[in-house]
């Protein structure tokens, strides 16, 4: 149970970075978990104590970094996981602390629906992608095999031409289906 | 495409001299070869500081060729991005006898294209029963779904 309430506070931990995904991690762990509706769920983080939420922002990176990416979005147990047990096992240990400790508690039991609402509502407007025109350089992500191919290209001591393929504005940010571990999403 | 524009530096090394100009055939004014060149005689104007050739001089074959010839002998390496190609399937009228031009310039090394589009230059012209005037000078690149790392950190920076 420890490590399915770990997974549930480690995902409403992820409803911060994408709608999407995180809708079908928290209603995942959540409903299994804390049974917290996952509206219920989603407003949990809001109401952390801002004195704990750093903490717990910094062991919930420092866990997903070390997580198997295919837990992601699952309900599993961490301390059964192929990882680095040892490792883990201290970071458990400081979630487990931090969701017990009373200001938590009190915040789980302070959950409301109609501030749920509202937290649901500001999320949605929300989103890490852009629209619209072309990102910046510093904002370009990834494709890092096809700056490669192009760049051995139009840059090699003798030049080619290069014909790149692809859907509109999919350099960046170009909603493309993808399987992302447990859950699918839209990129 | 505005990666490669702002950030030459990781595509061409640096005693490599890049002039980038990229032209997206959307744009109303390169709906015609004629347009496509005087685009590209604008965007060399701006970068180098001078005209290449006069504005009414695009009609000579010769004057397009031996700027980019000049710009060769310069140390400059003309980089033609051309963007939404499938745009010339919508003015194919304009566009009858284009490109062949530009492959043989490709050739010599005058200029190097970066074509984009949804299809392959080759499946655009065969689409419409033509045969590319580029031939085989094009290599590919798909670009496809984002890697699982970049969009997974794409996601953790903008939370």
């Amino acid at each position: 149970m420890d490590s399915v309430v770990l997974l549930t506070i480690l995902s409403i931990f992820l409803r911060k970075v994408g709608d999407k995904a995180t809708d079908i991690v928290v209603e995942t762990c959540a409903k299994k978990a804390l049974s917290l509706t996952a509206k219920q769920s989603k407003n949990l983080w809001t109401r952390f104590p801002v004195a704990r939420r750093h903490e717990f922002q910094a062991v919930s990176d420092q866990l997903t970094k070390r997580l198997p990416p295919e837990s992601l979005g699952k309900v599993v147990d961490v301390e059964a996981a192929d990882v680095e047990a040892a490792d883990v096992r201290g970071l458990v240990e400081r979630l487990k602390a931090l969701i017990q400790d009373p200001e938590v508690i009190t915040a789980i039991d302070a959950l409301s629906l109609d501030e749920v609402d509202a937290v649901i509502e500001a999320a949605q407007s929300q989103s890490c992608f852009v629209y619209g025109p072309a990102v910046a350089p510093e904002g370009f992500y990834g494709r890092s095999r096809l700056i490669r191919d192009v760049r051995s290209r139009i840059g090699g001591v003798h030049p080619q031409c290069v014909n790149v393929v692809g859907m509109r504005r999919a350099g960046e940010e170009f909603p493309v289906a993808v399987n992302c571990g447990g859950f699918g999403a839209l990129f | 495409m505005r990666l490669i524009a702002e950030d030459s530096g990781r595509f061409f090394d640096g005693d490599c001299q890049p002039l980038e100009v990229s032209l997206d055939l959307t744009n109303a004014c390169f709906h015609s070869p004629a347009g496509i060149q005087e685009g590209l005689r604008r965007e060399i104007a701006a970068k180098v500081g001078r005209s290449p050739w006069a504005e009414n001089a695009g009609d000579d074959p010769f004057v397009f060729e031996d700027w980019l010839s000049e710009l060769q002998d310069q140390g400059w390496r003309v980089v033609v991005l051309l963007d939404e190609i499938e745009g010339i399937k919508r003015h194919l009228e304009a566009f009858q006898g284009w490109g062949e031009d530009w492959r043989d310039m490709a050739s010599a090394e005058l200029l190097t294209m970066e074509v984009v589009g949804q299809r392959q230059i080759g499946e655009i012209y065969g689409s419409l029963w033509l045969t590319s005037p580029f031939g085989n000078i094009f290599s590919q690149s798909i670009v496809g779904p984002m890697d699982r790392t970049d969009w997974q950190q794409l996601v953790r920076d903008r939370r």
